[in-house]
């Protein structure tokens, strides 16, 4: 379902992104894990449209999407989460979730049905007329997710969801993306909680300087020496 | 022949508009206020000078001095009192505090000295000096060398002296300094203190060619921020080159519509320059 | 809804009051009513791009001006009346401010910029009216033909309060425009842009085209107001309504009532236009030498203090003030859970 091709970015002198390539398949959760400053975020940008490479495409579907504006992408069925959570701080938790079901939902009414509908699934409903500045970190996170849930994605990119949350919270996340995923919306996260990560995935690939560095299944991932040198002194469960 | 004319002028002219604009500039940079009064705090000097001149006799480039003062204790206490606790605010709100201390500027000046025109009338205003055929407004020239001297004295001060460094560095980094124990606050202050001496220099200076009024202040700021942002914020070079520029585009603005539509060319170049080139010609990412 | 039958008698009662002051006002109660009344217009229209669209833009002076003129030369030359050339001039005002949206939105041009923009395109318009022979060759003055066709088809009246309902009526529209405007895909929409484009975008609004609709609907609206104050005061100057100077004093009231709320606007124009009659009072009473009409200094300081006010302890206005307050009640629940 997702394609990209040799992916370059840089920033003035910085690569971010080197020549990375490698699928997502659909119906799949892809994890993409790496050391802090490894190209993972801009990766995300550059799926979601907001910023572009300097070479290299994207395919969704067999489309070029690598020039894409954002609004068409989300509009295309690619939806997305921010590592540092950005809601609209100047309406309700509702009407947060409701900018992502309009996309689909041209009506209002309608739109503030799927808009609960997702509350629902997510376990929020008793935050829908809330603003998000009074809200925890957990619920932030949800609400971002609930936010791209809405527009009914194909491919939901989730940038970080877990981080920061007790084991507990994590439990209940990965109960909430593996129904994701049992609903036929394929997932590309990144992640830095690696035990999740392990449990969660059906593939992940590895980032490090802004080139990639292992593309596989998890059981391999653990033993694979490159991975293990450039994750030195990180601790593993 | 008439461009040559309009050329000298623009030099002079945009010499003084540099000063002008490095009181913004200065402002802009260390304390990320876009200060929409600035046109009008160089109204104060002007109108400093010219009370001082009209009632004793002094003239503006020894009055100076008092503007000077002026300028920076209404800097100082203008960011004490009304900036300092607005400090984070999303930069639009502080855009309308900015203009409402314009606007509290200029119609106290209304108010108190009316809507008259007023003439700083030395007894050098009318001389010129023939050079090359040209003709050389003498106050222009003065204004221009002063303007040279004080922008001079004002990069030493930044470089060499404990309270320039002190503003530098909190401009460039400003959590360093706070944990460095310098009082931000404070800092500030003086920055914006220092902002309003240039523009109150500037004002000075300008008061004994141009006539003092109140509405002018708007002319003043709009001036300001082309030659900041089409010189490129943070850029010395940009600043000075700005200056000049505004000030030659405008006078060839005269040669090609009437005198008091000048302003299009500087105003027409800040609609360009924001929408094409927002960092300017020297700046870093706007 | 019990509420809700709360709030439309209440505003409907409010509206009966207004409409029942010609009968009870004098002359002068009426004058500083209409002007009020104007001011929230203004600063209603500008609301929807300002508040509503986030983007402050201060320069809508320019359009104000266009409506103006357009009219008023409409009528002057060709006889046309007030009544049909306002569309003109809403529709060509709608088009400049379509134009102007489009570019600085396109060079994404945010924040500050915008304002700036905005700023030096009103001060361009401003010098190029003052010098425009069509518009008045004695240096931009412009004055309304008295002696061609006269009376209310031609949108001039010889008492003030056929105005005053006129202006009213033209209120609550847009009024009504911002209430419909606010609960629709749009305003959700415009909400977003105003609290995270970048974020809005990724959700599929197009923040380009949102703010380039609101800047037209904006410009648009505003036009009429030009020309109602054309036909008031049968005279305009390029810099009674246009230039920066008169496009920050529509924008005043508005942010001081709060903008991006639909009665912020109205709430500031008729707080403070009453006050500022006050004080102008006061100023003559204090000083008997300023007796001209158009010495505006005083009130404007008064605007200024109260304007650092209010964006000092109440950023979003008075309206804002109070569904703040409404905010913080029901967090204190969330957090007792």
């Amino acid at each position: 379902m997702l394609r990209i091709e040799q992916v370059t970015k840089t920033f003035g002198g910085l690569t971010a992104l080197m020549d990375v390539s490698f699928d997502v398949s659909a119906g799949r959760i892809k994890a993409v894990i790496g050391p802090n400053g490894a190209g993972k975020t801009t990766l995300f940008n550059i799926l979601s449209g907001l910023m572009h490479p300097d070479c290299g495409s994207i395919f969704f579907d067999g489309a070029d999407i690598t020039r894409n504006i954002p609004e068409k992408n989300a509009r295309i069925g690619i939806g997305r989460t921010f590592q540092i959570t950005r809601p609209f701080l100047n309406m309700t938790v509702l009407d947060n979730v409701m900018i992502g079901a309009l996309a689909s939902s041209p009506k209002i009414q309608a739109g503030r049905e799927r808009a609960n509908e997702i509350l629902e699934l997510l376990d929020m409903k008793r935050l829908a007329h809330l603003f998000p500045g009074s809200l925890t970190v957990e619920d932030r996170k949800r609400l971002e997710v609930a936010r791209a849930l809405a527009l009914q994605p194909r491919l939901l990119l989730l940038d970080e969801v877990m981080a920061g949350l007790n084991p507990a919270e994590i439990e209940a996340f990965k109960k909430i993306l593996n129904g994701i995923r049992a609903a036929g919306t394929t997932i590309l996260l990144i992640e830095h909680v690696l035990h999740a990560v392990l449990s969660l995935s059906d593939e992940i690939v590895v980032l490090n300087y802004g080139q990639k560095i292992f593309d596989g299944e998890p059981k391999d991932l653990v033993r694979n020496e490159a991975v293990i040198k450039a994750y030195l002194g990180t601790d593993f469960m | 022949m008439f461009i040559a004319q309009a050329m000298i002028d623009g030099l002079l002219q945009g010499g003084v508009y540099a000063l002008m604009a490095l009181g913004l500039s200065l402002v802009l940079g260390v304390l990320r206020i876009i200060n929409l009064a600035h046109g009008n705090l160089v109204l104060i000097g002007m109108y400093t000078s010219y009370y001082l001149f009209a009632l004793f006799g002094i003239d503006p480039y020894v009055s100076m001095l008092a503007s000077a003062v002026v300028g920076f204790l209404l800097g100082y206490i203008i960011q004490w009192l009304v900036l300092n606790p607005i400090t984070g605010a999303p930069e639009e709100m502080a855009v309308l505090v900015t203009l409402a201390i314009g606007l509290i500027i200029q119609n106290l000046l209304l108010t108190v000295c009316g809507t008259d025109y007023y003439t700083v009338d030395t007894s050098y205003r009318l001389e010129t000096i023939m050079f090359q055929g040209l003709r050389v407004d003498l106050p222009k020239l003065l204004a221009f060398l002063s303007s040279l001297i004080i922008v001079g004295g004002f990069f030493l001060f930044m470089e060499k002296t404990d309270i320039g460094r002190t503003i530098r560095a909190a401009t460039d980094n400003r959590e360093a300094a706070l944990l460095m124990g310098v009082n931000v606050r404070r800092i500030y202050c003086l920055a914006f203190g220092v902002g309003t001496v240039l523009a109150t220099l500037a004002g000075s200076s300008i008061s004994t060619f141009i006539p003092t009024s109140q509405d002018a202040g708007v002319l003043f700021t709009m001036a300001s921020f082309v030659i900041v942002i089409a010189g490129g914020i943070g850029s010395h070079k940009g600043l000075l080159l700005g200056g000049l520029l505004v000030g030659v585009l405008e006078e060839m603005g005269t040669l090609l519509f009437s005198g008091s539509l000048k302003q299009v060319m500087s105003l027409g170049l800040l609609v360009i320059i924001l929408l094409v080139r927002p960092q300017g010609l020297f700046g870093k990412e706007a | 809804m019990k509420t809700r039958t709360v709030y439309i008698l209440s505003y409907s009662l409010l509206l009966a009051l207004f409409l029942t002051v010609p009968i009870w006002a004098g002359s002068y109660v009426l004058e500083i009513l209409i002007i009020a009344l104007w001011l929230g217009f203004l600063g209603s229209c500008w609301n929807i791009i300002g508040g509503y669209g986030g983007q402050l833009s201060i320069g809508h002076g320019t359009f104000v001006g266009i409506g103006a003129y357009t009219s008023s030369l409409l009528f002057n030359l060709y006889g046309i009346t007030p009544w049909l050339g306002s569309f003109a001039g809403a529709i060509l005002s709608a088009a400049v401010g379509l134009g102007i949206g489009f570019l600085c939105f396109r060079f994404k041009v945010r924040g500050i910029y915008f304002a700036l923009i905005t700023m030096a395109i009103a001060e361009i318009a401003k010098l190029w009216f003052e010098h425009m022979e069509l518009v008045g060759s004695t240096g931009g003055l412009f004055l309304k033909s008295v002696h061609g066709p006269s009376g209310p088809a031609f949108f001039q009246f010889e008492t003030k309060w056929p105005y005053y309902l006129i202006i009213l009526g033209m209120l609550v529209a847009v009024l009504l425009i911002c209430f419909l405007l606010e609960r629709s895909k749009m305003g959700y929409y415009l909400k977003a842009v105003r609290g995270d484009e970048d974020a809005a975008r990724c959700l599929g609004v197009s923040a380009f085209r949102c703010k380039c609709i609101a800047m037209c609907i904006s410009s648009f609206l505003i036009a009429f107001g030009g020309t109602f104050y054309a036909q008031y005061r049968m005279y305009i100057k390029p810099d009674l309504l246009m230039g920066i100077h008169f496009s920050v004093e529509l924008v005043i009231p508005t942010v001081i009532g709060g903008w991006g709320t639909v009665l912020g606007p109205v709430l500031g124009a008729l707080l403070l236009i009453p006050l500022a009659e006050f004080s102008r009072m006061l100023t003559d009473i204090i000083r008997n030498t300023f007796h001209t009409t158009g010495l505006k200094g005083f009130q404007l300081i008064i605007y200024g203090l109260i304007l650092i006010v209010v964006i000092r302890f109440m950023p979003l206005g008075i309206v804002g003030l109070w569904s703040g307050l409404r905010r913080k009640k029901a967090s204190v629940k969330y957090a007792k859970d």
